[in-house]
């Protein structure tokens, strides 16, 4: 019989096809907006993931999140290096910058300064050049997405990507392009330029405080989290492991800034719009065969039987449609991230996970409600015409 | 007569409470016997299909017993009772009750399929059960595809491919014209004879009376007359 249930469901091909565009909708729906809103929270720390190491960040106590640098003096390097537990520590400088481009057209960046020795805190993953090459006179790494996008602009009118070899002006310093690097985008779509922290007092020469945070490594064994107290006890700094400064940096724009709850809202409705318009399709499939399990009913099938059939009929259009929506939703947002640096999509395993869950409770919901019709149907209204 | 399939005494059952409600069976006495067909006959509201209804299980009633196929449907629980339509009883509705999305032969099956049959084995013998009502080559098409006719045909075939002892049909012919409906009465009542099964047919076509072997009238919940009647075609 729950063959026969497929058969049932299938028979009807435009009914059939139209609960699972409601049902991939919903599961298209479901997955690309949660999908675009975990992207845009990573521009809320995609800084701190592409740093890549370190154990602990150690900032200014007043900092509330990564784009709120309070300075330190350098001193402050030394005393976090003599705390007990710290492997190592370097200095990483993160804050604003204009550059002049050869239009002549200014662009805010958003600058980086790392340790010249160990380059420590550079870019994960190198387009063009080499990190070493940072060490050259007035050389700059240049995130891969804003040398072909924002810093492309050219002195005819024209837009060339930002090669090699070239120059931009930083703070009325020549800054030559060595490499390009693929660097996620902030919460402000700036472009990001890498330099060492030495380099980074010629570009801003009349700033006193330039340590925006120290990168730790504990030592092998120690507990990150016990480090990172025994600092803000000795030090008076703010340290957090970095999981517990993604999660700080985090916190602070889902609190304070409105666009993202507005998104994060948005995403939710469109859920709730698609869940309605799936379950109310397959309960009404359900209601308009209801007179087709009562026949059976009064046939000989039992309730568990029926039950069984409209399980099986849900467990495969939520298959079918969640798998169609949650495909069409990654290749499309894989596809306009792909296109477009600035649009970001992300889509770990649990939103998968997550949205073939939500798909499957949408529809064993609406199930469960036609499951209570066909339970209650009297087998003898089979005998009215 | 032979063994009787169906025996009802004093058979009650009232839908509706207080002031509304609505007397439909008042105290029925009726036999039914293997290889019998007897028909349901009188005015809209007499009690008909509400009877039918108790016999075939579907429905409870509230007093007197009622036998059908050994089984005393008052005291029987729910599930005693969906055992008995499931192997016992065959169904023919007014409205022909197939499922538009499956073929004719998946249509027939069902029955086996509810009884548990293996899929291939159930369509194998509703195939088989549509050569005697005339639509073998039929068992691949859908039921809107056939007239009304063929579809009652098919749900006879439905009624008897499991091979009950009782077949119950509800107002058979009366979405059919004359000429069909008299085909479709002939069937039923030459293939009842075939599997010596008891036939109950509720109806109000009087020109399809003389297939009956009885004639049971009804009238305000009451059998007010039980009459032989001459079948027109022999066994």
């Amino acid at each position: 019989m729950l063959v026969m249930a497929l058969r049932m469901l299938m028979g009807d091909r435009a009914k059939y096809l139209g609960i699972v565009i409601a049902l991939a909708f919903t599961s298209f729906v479901m997955i690309q907006q949660p999908a675009t809103f975990l992207g845009i929270l990573r521009h809320t720390y995609g800084f701190i993931t592409d740093v890549g190491v370190g154990d602990v960040w150690v900032m200014d106590p007043k900092a509330r999140h990564l784009d709120d640098v309070k300075p330190m003096m350098d001193a402050e390097l030394q005393r976090v290096r003599g705390i007990d537990g710290v492997e190592w520590a370097m200095p990483l400088y993160k804050g604003g910058i204009r550059a002049r481009l050869d239009s002549g057209d200014f662009v805010q960046c958003q600058l980086v300064g790392i340790d010249e020795t160990t380059l420590i805190g550079g870019p994960g993953r190198m387009v063009l050049g080499k990190l070493a090459d940072l060490r050259q006179s007035d050389g700059i790494i240049v995130d891969a997405a804003a040398a072909q996008g924002q810093l492309a602009a050219r002195a005819d009118g024209s837009r060339r990507p930002l090669g090699l070899g070239e120059s931009i002006e930083l703070n009325e310093h020549r800054a030559q392009v060595v490499g390009t690097a693929t660097a996620s985008s902030n919460f402000q779509s700036m472009p990001t330029l890498y330099t060492t922290y030495a380099r980074v007092k010629t570009f801003l020469p009349s700033e006193r405080k330039l340590l925006s945070f120290v990168l730790v490594t504990v030592k092998p064994g120690e507990d990150a989290e016990k480090v990172a107290a025994e600092i803000s006890r000795r030090t008076g700094l703010a340290a957090y492991t970095t999981q517990g400064f993604i999660d700080r940096s985090l916190r602070h724009f889902l609190g304070n800034t409105g666009m993202i709850i507005n998104f994060a809202m948005s995403a939710g409705l469109g859920f709730l719009i698609g869940a309605f318009i799936a379950g109310q399709t397959f309960f009404n499939f359900t209601t308009d065969n209801l007179r087709h399990f009562g026949v059976m009913k009064a046939m000989g099938a039992g309730t568990a039987m029926l039950v069984r059939m409209i399980l099986v009929q849900a467990l495969y259009l939520g298959s079918m449609g969640f798998g169609l929506g949650a495909g069409a939703g990654a290749v499309m947002g894989f596809q306009l991230a792909n296109v477009d640096p600035h649009l970001v999509f992300r889509l770990p395993w649990q939103l998968i996970l997550g949205g073939g869950m939500a798909a499957l409770t949408v529809i064993i919901v609406a199930a469960l409600l036609a499951i209570r019709k066909v339970v209650r149907l009297e087998p003898a209204q089979v005998f009215k015409a | 007569m032979s063994a009787p399939i169906v025996s009802c005494r004093a058979l009650t059952k009232t839908y509706g409470q207080g002031d509304t409600a609505v007397q439909a069976l008042r105290g029925v006495d009726f036999d039914a016997a293997a290889g019998e067909v007897v028909m349901l006959v009188g005015p809209s509201g007499c009690g008909k299909t509400t009877l039918l209804s108790v016999i075939a299980g579907v429905l409870d009633c509230d007093g007197g017993a009622c036998q059908v196929l050994g089984h005393d449907l008052r005291g029987e629980s729910a599930a005693a009772k969906t055992r008995l339509r499931r192997h016992g009883i065959g169904f023919v509705f007014q409205s022909f009750n197939l499922v538009p999305t499956l073929s004719v032969a998946e249509n027939v099956a069902v029955p086996l399929l509810i009884q548990g049959e293996k899929r291939r084995l159930a369509l194998e013998r509703a195939r088989e059960a549509l050569v005697p009502v005339g639509l073998a080559d039929k068992a691949l098409a859908l039921p809107a595809q056939l007239s009304g006719g063929q579809q009652q045909r098919v749900a006879i075939a439905r009624a008897i491919v499991h091979q009950p002892p009782l077949i119950v049909c509800d107002e058979p012919t009366s979405a059919l014209d004359h000429r069909t409906g008299d085909q479709v009465v002939a069937l039923l009542r030459q293939l009842a004879q075939h599997h010596q099964c008891c036939l109950l047919v509720v109806t109000h076509d009087n020109r399809i009376f003389s297939y009956a072997d009885r004639i049971a009238e009804m009238d305000d919940g009451h059998i007010v007359a039980i009459r032989d009647a001459s079948p027109a075609i022999g066994s």
